[in-house]
């Protein structure tokens, strides 16, 4: 069998900044929810006795505890979120980021052979965006979607190794995006937690004992029900018809993550780490669901490793959902976290669909640039820590 | 049952209504409106979880029996007692 790795990896995300004062400004009420947090957090309540109740060490509690700084601000840890303007869409998004990645790959198009997309969502209903973002490159290969919700980019990757590995394919282009603003209503308390940002991989025969090494998947069954969509109105004209899919969390939402995130994550790496024969002393970086502002923290709790040994994008972009895996391992690469011959992690989580680990051993990936206003300094980028942190320099 | 019912009410009148009337929280109020949100019933859940000893399930934390405190009384009741049985 061929070995199969990342050529080259780009990312996108949209040049609009949104921080908090985009809804401290139009909706009083959690401008008012703010400053009682604030209040409470003086007053040093609340939290501590939360911690004080944890007497049993499981992955729940420990979520709890990882959970608890951020339980009453209403923006969750997040401090700013990059979002589409009216007119940009998932598609346009994610042809930028394909277009970067196949330009530092250096290849022409006429060399890739798939091209594999997954939008968290498309721009209209029932049909993914993948011929969409093909027909608008100069490419004439196949293209199909791929859908594992949050868990997606991921998955798209790995089947694009599986394709590469197997000899279909020489070359494979992966896109994922995501346009989580427009998806959820911005009165749901989740759109304050998320925002926009796109992928793309050139995937290629790698040498021996670099690229994919192994990988394990989970269908996490559990969390069905957990999120909903349904069709409504695109009051930005973006979409196709004029109608978006829009998301719903229940109130379930966040339990569900509580009871299963953590057990997902330990069956899935010990599977992947079996898969590809190694320990996970072995593993240099790991890449996490960063989907709070708590998850990179319980995660390396979860795993007991060394939280220095992973990356947070969280507080730049907020939840990017399945492009959080693109983002995250980009950034790292860029920041000097990820040199060449390191074995690297990855761990997703896709509610409704299935949780996924691979190990892989990083290459000679050509990476876009980081994206405007971001730094490229570790020690820049991490300046600007946990919500959390701030405020309490603040109080 | 009263005793898990006043417990019920205090959590929720001193960890999620901090500015609210006890007289407006009843035991019927609605609390998937406003007050038991995604990350509000986790709040709940972590709540009851280490007061009674008692794990919640992914998806037990439904409309049904985190609707209201009348659905919530019952609903660890019957945790409790599963419990006692094993």
């Amino acid at each position: 069998m061929l070995s199969a790795g990342i050529r080259s990896l780009a990312v996108i995300l949209p040049d609009e900044v949104r921080d908090n004062d985009y809804w401290r400004q139009k909706y009083p009420e959690i401008a008012q929810a703010e400053q009682r947090w604030f209040k409470k957090k003086a007053k040093a309540n609340g939290h501590k006795a939360q911690e004080a109740r944890i007497t049993r060490e499981t992955d729940s509690l420990l979520f709890d505890a990882t959970m608890a700084p951020y339980l009453d601000d209403p923006f969750h840890g997040t401090i700013e979120r990059r979002v589409l303007k009216p007119g940009e869409t998932t598609t346009s998004l994610a042809l930028r980021a394909a277009r970067k990645a196949i330009e530092v790959a250096n290849i022409p198009p006429t060399e890739i052979d798939l091209l594999i997309s997954h939008s968290m969502f498309p721009d209209r209903m029932g049909v993914g965006d993948a011929a969409f973002i093909a027909k608008k490159l100069d490419y004439q290969g196949g293209a199909f979607n791929i859908d594992a919700t949050c868990a997606g980019g991921l998955t798209a990757l790995l089947t694009a190794c599986a394709f590469v590995q197997s000899g279909q394919a020489r070359n494979v282009l992966v896109v994922t995006a995501t346009n989580f603003s427009r998806a959820i209503d911005e009165l749901d308390a989740s759109s304050r937690i998320t925002g926009d940002g796109a992928g793309a991989f050139i995937i290629s025969q790698e040498k021996q004992g670099y690229g994919w090494l192994g990988a394990k998947s989970i269908h996490t069954g559990e969390t069905c029900g957990a999120w909903g969509l349904e069709a409504a109105p695109d009051l930005t004209n973006s979409t196709t018809g004029g109608t978006k899919i829009k998301l719903v969390t229940t109130n379930n939402t966040m339990q569900a993550i509580r009871v299963s995130f953590g057990p997902y994550l330990r069956r899935c790496t010990e599977g992947a780490l079996e898969a590809a024969n190694v320990k996970i002393e072995d593993i240099k970086f790991f890449i996490f669901h960063t989907a709070t502002a708590w998850l990179a923290d319980y995660s390396a709790k979860v795993l007991e490793i060394d939280p220095e040994r992973t990356i947070n994008t969280y507080p730049w972009y907020g939840n990017i959902g399945p492009a959080i895996m693109p983002v995250s391992l980009h950034h790292a690469a860029c920041l000097g976290k990820l040199q060449h011959g390191d074995l690297v992690l990855l761990y997703m989580f896709g509610g409704n669909a299935q949780a996924v680990a691979a190990v892989m051993r990083w290459g000679d990936t050509k990476l876009g640039p980081m994206p405007l206003g971001i730094p490229n300094k570790a020690a820049e980028f991490e300046n600007l820590r946990m919500r959390s942190e701030l405020i309490e320099s603040l109080i | 049952m009263n005793d898990i019912r006043t417990k019920i009410r205090q959590f929720i009148l001193s960890e999620l209504l901090l500015d609210e009337s006890e007289e407006n929280l009843q035991d019927d109020t609605p609390l998937r409106k406003g007050i038991l949100d995604s990350l509000g019933t986790v709040q709940m859940v972590s709540f009851i979880e280490s007061e009674w000893e008692i794990e919640v399930g992914a998806m037990e934390a439904d409309d049904t029996n985190f609707g209201t405190i009348n659905g919530l009384v019952p609903f660890i009741e019957r945790k409790l007692q599963k419990q006692q049985k094993q």
